[in-house]
């Protein structure tokens, strides 16, 4: 399995998916013009590790702005841990938001609020 | 500049104004230009925010029309809030459905609103629906103001569709 990393655009966040150390990174802005099509690929990497390699897996969100479009995507992906989770797999998940973004932090409090994995609200 | 100086209102209240086809470039440029016009990052960061709700998902991702020269983005700084409206051309049941989900959305409160997201977040998205009213009710959660919404006849059944809403300042300081 590989490594997906994708460099951030004006409207899309910088993407890593490393399998050695295992991590998911997406940092920046989201708001793509399809986002179904752009959270496709992070999902395919997703179920392909949680199949495959099953090392704990630490996910960082660090978002400084996303659209509804995207807070769906990010949820399916969020869900996807939480399986990977129920079938004996480790994970954590890290939502950074900005220490004067009430936003973000709702957002982030919002979906932890309906997840059962382990969701860490981290403050820069 | 996208957004251009076109009059100014009596006070000295800047109308800027942008007018052409809605694609993703066009909304990266438009947000991208809120934050060198509001100097406060807060109020820029939502601002930014909801013109990117208002953009993509009433008009770029619904059952509209991507090519409308006649697309309009109007911002106006008052003294104490920030007036976003943005015109589009859509056909008649679009902008009927879009009215009476505003109307309904215009009526929840605050919690409702935020449980209201919460549960359509859930919700598959539906490529012909989109987010099913995800982004009009980001809209009001975040501009804590009732979302206005009006059409005017257009040529061939279509109808001009008017999402106005406004963010005070106080909100985002």
């Amino acid at each position: 399995m590989k490594d997906y990393i994708l460099e951030a655009t004006s409207s899309t966040p910088k993407v890593e998916l490393k399998v050695s150390p295992a991590g998911m990174l997406l940092e920046g802005a989201c708001y793509p013009e399809n986002a179904v099509g752009f959270f496709g690929s992070i999902m395919d990497w997703l179920k392909e590790f949680t199949t495959e390699v099953r090392k704990p897996l630490e996910m960082n969100v660090r978002l400084e702005y996303f659209n509804t479009s995207s807070s769906k995507c990010l949820l399916d992906l969020f869900e996807a841990m939480e399986g990977y989770r129920a079938e004996g797999g480790e994970v954590v998940i890290n939502w950074h938001y900005c220490e004067d973004d009430e936003d973000i932090l709702e957002s982030g409090e919002e979906f932890s609020e309906d997840l059962s994995v382990p969701f860490n609200l981290v403050s820069y | 500049m996208l957004l251009v100086e076109v009059k100014t209102l009596p006070g000295g209240f800047p109308v800027r104004c942008w007018n052409g086809s809605v694609t993703q470039d066009t909304v990266v440029g438009l947000r991208s230009e809120i934050f060198s016009l509001v100097p406060q990052y807060k109020s820029a960061r939502a601002l930014g925010a909801i013109l990117v709700e208002l953009l993509q998902n009433v008009f770029l991702h619904g059952r509209l029309l991507n090519e409308c020269p006649e697309a309009t983005v109007l911002l106006i700084e008052f003294s104490d809030s920030w007036f976003l409206s943005v015109t589009n051309i859509t056909d008649m049941p679009t902008a009927v459905e879009v009215n009476r989900r505003v109307r309904n959305y215009n009526a929840l409160s605050a919690s409702e609103l935020r449980e209201k997201m919460k549960s359509k977040r859930k919700l598959p998205i539906n490529p012909e629906k989109g987010t099913a009213g995800l982004g009009l009710l980001d809209i009001i959660r975040k501009s804590g103001h009732t979302l206005v919404c009006s059409t005017k006849p257009h040529e061939n059944d279509l109808v001009l569709l008017e999402m106005q809403t406004t963010i005070s300042k106080e909100t985002y300081v």
